[in-house]
């Protein structure tokens, strides 16, 4: 054996920090009854039944418009065996994939699908308003300004605009760009009117009116009542509102997607209710866990977790660090802030100002969190 | 495509992970000299695979789970695939238990193999479940007491683990745990400034004047051979368990030694003699030792990592002694080398070894 066998027990490191090591636990019931497990069937996935292309494509675009496969981890690797290999000779393939590689938020590779589909002539809405909201997500506003102007001439009309705007409000415009939104008219029953919801609660949560704000997630709730980021930012507005009792009436059936958990459990807490930090600490342990054995970061939630429920600001401050290297939305750039001022970090903090300053960013929390 | 809108972008706002986290572990040992698996796995996972609810109730009884041994088997033995020194090594299902797995009920399943410790390679290829969900992961992880600590997550691109199984040789670990010795050195501040605080004054003779190189050298060849004789010994006897003080208390000793050494150097109470050096590296051994035992020695190989790891350490050392030798001698040619260097460096270094001395005696929070 060579030294490899060494390098190899040094790099297990991180893997045996899980919990392997302890002696497993066993039992064996007492009585054949026993009934040891209540099945619950998982979603019907059925797959594509002819082999061609065509059928492939059409099954991988069904299941990312289906909302209730927006979250199955199953039925994205599913997709992405099935996609993959069609990726050279498809581009709309590279579309859909790239859908896949954002929901896992691996944003590079997403976005340099979008561009080799783009390369390979591939001219569809789907294709810049992803390459948009990517870039934004990033904090990267000009490309993605770009990428919005791109669909000046794309139906429906409003698209443009509804892209636009928002990341015009990120750089200095925040009071026109809102107003202007406001006046922008789209189809009511449509998705671009949940979407329009959405971005006005985001604007006016900026803007300090949190109460307005409110009334805009709900809408965007009641328009696409699957869509856990409206649940999830009126589930904030209402826990910085001290509305509790709401907050837990919202989130009673949030079943595993861990904002959303964790959410609950900080309400929860504000209840004076029994359990929570086991269940904090048991998410914990699922997102260390996913990160670890299945490479998924979820940096966004382990920051709040550890900020909001586990009272570590310097965990807290590392995850939020870690997650503004990808991800800079304004909750981002907020969990930033206040992980910094809980951790007395003076060179987060001037993260944050350098942000807001290069970008003339508006945001009326950020003050208030100067000023508390 | 149209409707892909406002699913792609509500996709980039929240993470997937409400389809639960698919994954098994794999503990791989040895019992009796023969390897064997402990396979933990969701128990939902498995149903998904295999018709362990026979009577379709949509509940699982333990008689049912323990019915289907048999398909559970062949399923395992079909996607367990274990190679022992280039040979297929089957195994077979020898106990099934409960057990839980991340907050839920996990199948337990004890899975022997005819086969003993590798002499040269060994392979796991794990396929299981992969067919159903690709996102399931295996984590693999092999614990021996002699071979040490190894792990593999295995997933469906990427399924096949590969190890080497003989114990490592002597030359292995002597390498392996001369590196250690260095990587001590030069990552343990302490020691690197107490060497540091003996070298400076021995590059001026007794008249205050730079010494010659061939005086330079004996003198600190003689201050480093007394230092490594010394931490030799203690090293030694801290490890094979002879001598064990309490770390905490050798901590504090060796901030006191540093403190002490460069106290002597403002005040110059005595010279750095051989004996009052000797006296410290003992000190230092003890420090060496703990670091050592808190690496691991592999009980087979105790004397090839032992002298690998006091090899590196002195190594280490001379790697040192080899930089600041020459700077030194350099530096000792200028009048502000007594006030500067010898002085200046060493209250730099009391203070620092104050700190050290004061951080180490409170007891811990």
């Amino acid at each position: 054996m060579t030294h490899r066998f060494w390098s190899r027990c040094a790099g297990a490191g991180p893997l045996l920090a899980l919990p392997l090591f302890a002696a497993a636990q066993t039992w064996v019931p007492d009585s054949p009854d026993t009934v040891i497990l209540e099945l619950t069937p998982s979603p019907e996935l059925t797959l594509p039944q002819r082999q061609d292309a065509r059928a492939r494509l059409d099954w991988a675009s069904a299941l990312l418009r289906d909302p209730s496969r927006a979250e199955d981890r199953r039925a994205m690797a599913l997709m992405e065996q099935t996609l993959r290999p069609l990726r050279e000779t498809h581009p709309q393939a590279r579309l859909l994939y790239a859908t896949l590689l954002q929901r896992r938020h691996d944003f590079a590779a997403a976005l340099a699908e979008l561009k080799a589909a783009e390369e390979a002539g591939l001219n569809d809405p789907n294709l810049f308003l992803q390459q948009a909201m990517l870039l934004r997500v990033q904090g990267a506003f000009d490309p993605a300004g770009r990428a919005c102007a791109a669909l000046a001439t794309q139906p429906p009309a409003a698209l443009n605009r509804l892209c636009q705007l928002p990341l015009d409000s990120l750089q200095g415009t925040l009071a026109a760009s809102l107003e202007q939104l406001q006046q922008l008219r789209v189809d009511p029953g449509s998705l671009l009117a949940s979407w329009k919801a959405s971005e006005l609660a985001d604007m006016l949560e900026r803007s300090g009116q949190a109460d307005m704000a409110r009334q805009q997630w709900r809408r965007a709730l009641f328009l696409r009542p699957a869509d856990d980021y409206a649940r999830a930012q009126l589930a904030r507005n209402l826990l910085e509102a001290g509305a509790l009792t709401e907050t837990l009436a919202l989130l009673s059936e949030v079943g595993s997607q861990p904002a959303l958990r964790l959410l609950r459990l900080v309400a929860l807490r504000g209840l004076g209710a029994d359990g929570w930090r086991t269940e904090a600490e048991a998410l914990k342990e699922e997102l260390l866990r996913a990160a670890r054995v299945h490479g998924e970061r979820h940096d966004r939630e382990l920051a709040e977790l550890h900020l909001l429920l586990l009272d570590a600001p310097e965990a807290a401050l590392e995850a939020a660090r870690a997650n503004w290297r990808y991800q800079r939305e304004p909750i981002d750039l907020l969990l930033l802030a206040r992980s910094a001022k809980a951790h007395a970090d003076a060179q987060a903090a001037s993260m944050v100002g350098d942000f807001v300053a290069r970008h003339a960013y508006e945001d009326a929390r950020l003050p208030a969190l100067d000023a508390s | 495509m149209r409707t892909l809108l406002i699913a792609g972008l509500l996709a980039l706002s929240l993470p997937a992970l409400a389809h639960r986290l698919s994954d098994a572990e794999l503990q791989l040992r040895r019992e009796d000299e023969r390897l064997v698996l402990e396979l933990t796995a969701g128990l939902q996972d498995l149903a998904a695979v295999l018709p362990l609810d026979r009577d379709g109730d949509g509940r699982l009884r333990w008689s049912e789970f323990q019915a289907a041994a048999p398909a559970l088997e062949d399923y395992l033995r079909a996607g367990l695939l274990l190679q022992v020194d280039g040979a297929p090594c089957p195994l077979s299902l020898d106990d099934l238990r409960l057990s839980p797995h991340h907050g839920e009920t996990g199948a337990w399943l004890l899975l022997r193999s005819p086969c003993g410790w590798p002499q040269s390679a060994a392979s796991l290829d794990y396929r299981l479940l992969f067919e159903y969900d690709p996102s399931h992961r295996g984590v693999l992880v092999l614990a021996d007491e002699e071979a040490g600590m190894a792990s593999f997550v295995a997933s469906p691109g990427k399924s096949r683990w590969d190890w080497h199984g003989s114990r490592p040789g002597w030359i292995d670990t002597l390498s392996s745990y001369l590196r250690a010795g260095m990587h001590h050195i030069w990552g343990g501040f302490d020691h690197l400034l107490f060497l540091a605080i003996l070298l400076l004054p021995a590059a001026l003779d007794r008249h205050g004047r730079a010494r010659a190189l061939g005086g330079a050298l004996g003198r600190m060849g003689l201050i480093v051979t007394s230092f490594t004789v010394a931490h030799s010994l203690t090293l030694i006897a801290g490890v094979l368990g002879w001598l064990q003080p309490p770390a905490s208390w050798i901590e504090s000793a060796i901030a006191a030694s540093v403190l002490l050494a460069a106290l002597n150097n403002l005040f110059s109470w005595r010279e750095h003699s051989n004996a009052l050096v000797f006296a410290f590296g003992l000190l230092h051994g003890f420090g060496f030792a703990g670091a050592l035992v808190e690496q691991g020695l592999p009980s087979q190989a105790m004397i090839p990592a032992l002298v690998g790891f006091n090899l590196g350490v002195e190594l280490g050392q001379l790697a040192v002694l080899l930089v600041a030798m020459p700077l030194l001698l350099l530096a000792a040619r200028s009048r502000y080398y007594r006030p500067a260097v010898l002085h200046g460096g060493s209250a730099a270094a009391c203070l620092l070894a104050s700190l050290w001395l004061i951080e180490r005696s409170l007891p811990a929070a």
